[in-house]
């Protein structure tokens, strides 16, 4: 790579020397051709001017197709023929044709090879040698003649030689240079390009992920709708069922006996059992599907904790089971959907009152560091310790038999257990059967803030007590 | 503020005949007097128009061409109707359709099935001037 680059640079200057070169010897070759009168007298000069015109273009393609040392060795070869035509033909002592021409010689194989120089130079004596030879006599006579130039020769030669060394240091640290600069930029060029696919690849991806968002929103609008349907379609004839029994039960349209209404209630009772089981599909359908949004609020606790002590008496499965409130003096202060927060409670002491046949349903309500528990106790079956998951596990009921009595989905645990977590809290259990069981459902307390709001309400309190 | 149940004319809207049928006589249970119903939209405007006053439209959510979403919308721009009380009751209970029924302006939400032994009081409380989003 980097001796092709020095090669280019070497092939870039000859290409604009060479030319030059071979262009000052054929415009001096003609202008002397032309000052002599006959052709008999001139017909080197005319040899050497088309010799140095075509040496010159050769040489120029030569350099042009990227061959530099061919190039220069043509128009050094042309060179050293019309140097030795013209001392063989023309020379008389103390002319300077040889100096012009050892200059261009040297010049023009600057472009071939450093070593060239003294091989041009051993040419180039041993042609002046011969040249001068045809027109002197005797040994001593050529010597004298052929010294001087050869010797002029041999230093230029040399500083031809070193120049040539150094033409081809500086070219070599000029290619260095410019070959880091071009490595640079085809660096960057890379850089830029790989940047360019990064960001394609981004782009279709993008793209992609926006199709599969639209994908999964067209599908989850219309799981949803699907869902409200089956809600709206169920619910429809349900509301006729529990309804119209009731009417009937009531003995708005007539007297109706006590077995009549016994059944009519367990009509409507058997309708409001559905609906319930229902709300646990759809919920539990929500919950699979990820789509169960919270509305938390800074909730008032102590009401949604009555409101499901007084729900769940009628769910008892004997009047003598005492529902105790064990609550604390300050209620805690926590962040959750009222609404689910009701659910999870409903459903855990449901749970209770489904498996109590005699006993009590404690509510404990706790306040920690970080934390308030919710405690839902009874006095029941109890559950073995090896259910104490799988009792959180959707459509389980432990024991077939039971179940069969105590009607459920055996949906209520998991729902609950999912509406904790989504509050950022947990549900546990722990149980013995026979004695019974303990639920706790643990959630952090409401973050400092919401303490602050209360607590500059109690400075604004404080405030007029202190002086100004 | 206060109208009894008894005073109060109501108009339902309900295409379902055994939702009708049900509402209706809770109602009449629960002590109103003045009830009718009317199978669609249009049909329930123009009857209301007919009535000297109406005090509120129980308005089914779903139905065939216009829904209650739209008998809210005539009411609130009608000239002699737009103070009527629009309380919807619909079978659709999640979240996306309680939450439009809110924002859209509706006075009140009683779901289906409707609590019979709790339905009166409720329109008693929605006739009180209080706003109720209920789902049973």
């Amino acid at each position: 790579m980097d001796q092709v680059y020095s090669k280019e640079l070497r092939a870039d200057t000859a290409t604009l020397l060479i030319p030059i070169i071979a262009g000052i010897t054929a415009l001096t070759t003609l202008l002397v051709a032309i000052s002599f009168e006959t052709f008999a007298t001139s017909w080197h000069l005319w040899l050497s001017f088309i010799l140095a015109t075509l040496s010159g273009l050769y040489g120029w393609q030569a350099m042009r197709k990227e061959r530099p040392v061919l190039g220069a060795t043509i128009v050094t070869v042309a060179h050293l023929c019309i140097f030795f035509l013209i001392i063989y033909q023309n020379w008389s002592p103390g002319s300077m044709i040889p100096y012009l021409f050892a200059v261009l010689i040297i010049a023009s194989s600057m472009f071939a090879q450093p070593d060239y120089g003294f091989l041009i130079w051993g040419i180039a004596a041993l042609l002046t040698t011969i040249g001068i030879s045809h027109h002197t006599e005797g040994f001593i006579d050529l010597l004298q003649y052929v010294a001087g130039p050869i010797v002029v020769n041999f230093f230029i030669a040399g500083a031809a030689y070193v120049s040539a060394l150094e033409w081809q240091l500086a070219v070599e640290s000029v290619s260095a240079l410019h070959l880091k600069a071009q490595h640079r930029r085809d660096e960057l060029f890379e850089i830029q390009e790989e940047l360019r696919l990064t960001n394609a690849k981004l782009h279709s991806t993008n793209e992609e992920l926006e199709k599969a968002r639209e994908t999964a929103v067209a599908e989850r609008d219309l799981r949803t709708r699907f869902m409200n349907q089956v809600s709206h379609e169920l619910r429809t004839p349900i509301n006729a069922i529990v309804n119209f029994a009731h009417i009937l039960g009531q003995g708005e349209l007539g007297q109706v006996n006590n077995r009549q209404v016994d059944y009519l209630t367990r009509i409507e009772k058997s309708g409001w059992h559905s609906m319930s089981v229902l709300n646990d599909l759809l919920d539990l359908a929500q919950m699979n599907a990820g789509e169960f949004r919270l509305r938390r609020e800074l909730a008032d606790v102590r009401a949604i904790c009555e409101e499901a002590m007084s729900s769940v008496r009628s769910l008892l499965r004997n009047p003598d089971i005492a529902l105790v409130r064990d609550y604390p003096e300050t209620w805690p202060q926590i962040m959750v959907d009222p609404k689910r927060f009701r659910q999870a409670l409903l459903n855990l002491l449901g749970n209770a009152a489904k498996y109590t046949d005699d006993g009590q349903i404690t509510l404990r309500v706790r306040q920690h560091q970080h934390t308030a528990t919710f405690e839902i106790e009874d006095t029941g079956i109890g559950i073995a310790e090896e259910h104490h998951e799988t009792v959180f596990e959707e459509f389980r009921q432990l024991d077939e038999t039971i179940a069969r009595h105590r009607i459920g989905t055996g949906l209520g645990l998991p729902i609950s257990r999912h509406l904790i977590e989504r509050h950022g809290g947990t549900l546990t259990l722990s149980s013995e059967p026979g004695k019974g069981s303990t639920f706790t459902i643990t959630l952090p307390l409401a973050p400092q803030e919401k303490d602050n709001v209360n607590g500059s309400g109690s400075a604004a309190t404080i405030a007029p007590e202190r002086p100004f | 503020m206060t109208l009894p149940l008894a005073n109060a004319t109501i108009l339902l809207v309900e295409d379902d005949p055994n939702a009708q049928l049900v509402t209706l006589d809770l109602l009449r249970m629960g002590g109103a007097n003045r009830c009718y119903s009317r199978r669609s939209v249009d049909s329930a405007i123009a009857f209301a128009e007919k009535l000297p006053q109406v005090d509120l439209f129980l308005v089914d959510i779903n139905m065939p061409q216009k829904s209650g979403f739209d008998l809210l919308d005539e009411v609130r721009q009608h000239d002699r109707l737009k103070k009527a009380l629009v309380v919807a009751v619909s079978a659709g209970t999640l979240d996306i359709d309680t939450s439009r029924i809110r924002k859209f302006g509706f006075d009140g939400f009683i779901s289906k099935p409707l609590r019979a032994a709790e339905f009166a009081r409720q329109v008693q409380r929605i006739l009180d001037g209080e706003r109720i989003w209920e789902v049973n």
